[in-house]
């Protein structure tokens, strides 16, 4: 069965984010592009913050989006290429939080006083200033394109 | 390209459609160099960065990150704060 989060080369990955990027381009009041940051050889930063977005109801949402992107070179004319961790958000200026979906923490971040939903991935969504916080299966958690339409659509 | 392969690629989810052209983030991507060479390197350069934005706050590292999970409104710091700490994170893995 295929993972529907699974290694692909870095070429197709990061085209393919460019491509949702450009895709959605015309919600967002300033057309905005990835930040990309390598911090070693097998770890880069993948961020687009302060995205502002006005959704299909016509309200203005703000969203960050930031990827930790694991890349293999065992084969460097192919690099392949895996998210790690994410953090997409979504947030209403002037009223606050809507829904951000994060990653687990590491192993190394864990501890005893680490609250139940961090062992998971996870998303958390605020109803009248109310969080409500839902684990998410370890290969169900959203494409950056699921995310940018669940805002576009539900706020 | 056969038509199994063009019936898959539309099927799949943009993330991992398979496109060939390079885009201009793969050529950005390219013209990178890492900025640390070893992990470590890396961890003490980002566990800095992360008491910097702290102090910058007026707060300790423990209570921006506690802030930045709790908050109901994310300001642009509490998403580079928790970016740090998932970075830290991964770092030590």
């Amino acid at each position: 069965m295929s993972l529907k989060h699974d290694w692909a080369s870095l070429q197709t990955y990061l085209n393919a984010h460019e491509r949702v990027l450009n895709t959605f381009a015309k919600f967002m009041i300033q057309p905005r592009s990835y930040k990309l940051t390598q911090i070693t050889a097998n770890y880069l930063l993948l961020e687009c913050t302060d995205i502002q977005f006005t959704t299909y109801a016509g309200n203005k949402v703000r969203v960050d989006i930031t990827k930790d992107v694991e890349i293999v070179d065992s084969n460097p004319k192919r690099l392949k290429a895996l998210t790690s961790g994410y953090s997409y958000n979504a947030n209403k200026p002037g009223v606050g939080n809507l829904l951000r979906y994060d990653s687990p923490d590491s192993p190394a971040q864990l501890s005893p006083k680490s609250p139940a939903h961090h062992y998971h991935h996870h998303k958390h969504e605020w109803v009248d200033g109310e969080e409500q916080i839902t684990h998410i299966g370890d290969d169900d958690w959203p494409h950056v394109d699921e995310f940018i339409r669940e805002v576009l659509s539900d706020f | 390209m056969s038509n199994i392969e063009k019936r898959t690629d539309r099927q799949l989810a943009p993330e991992h459609a398979n496109t060939k052209e390079s885009s201009e983030l793969f050529e950005q991507f390219k013209q990178l160099k890492p900025i640390h060479a070893s992990n470590e390197e890396a961890l003490q350069t980002l566990i800095c960065d992360l008491e910097t934005l702290a102090a910058q706050q007026n707060l300790t590292v423990a209570a921006l990150l506690h802030e930045a999970h709790s908050t109901t409104d994310s300001k642009p710091y509490h998403i580079h704060a928790t970016t740090l700490e998932r970075m830290i994170g991964n770092l030590r893995r």
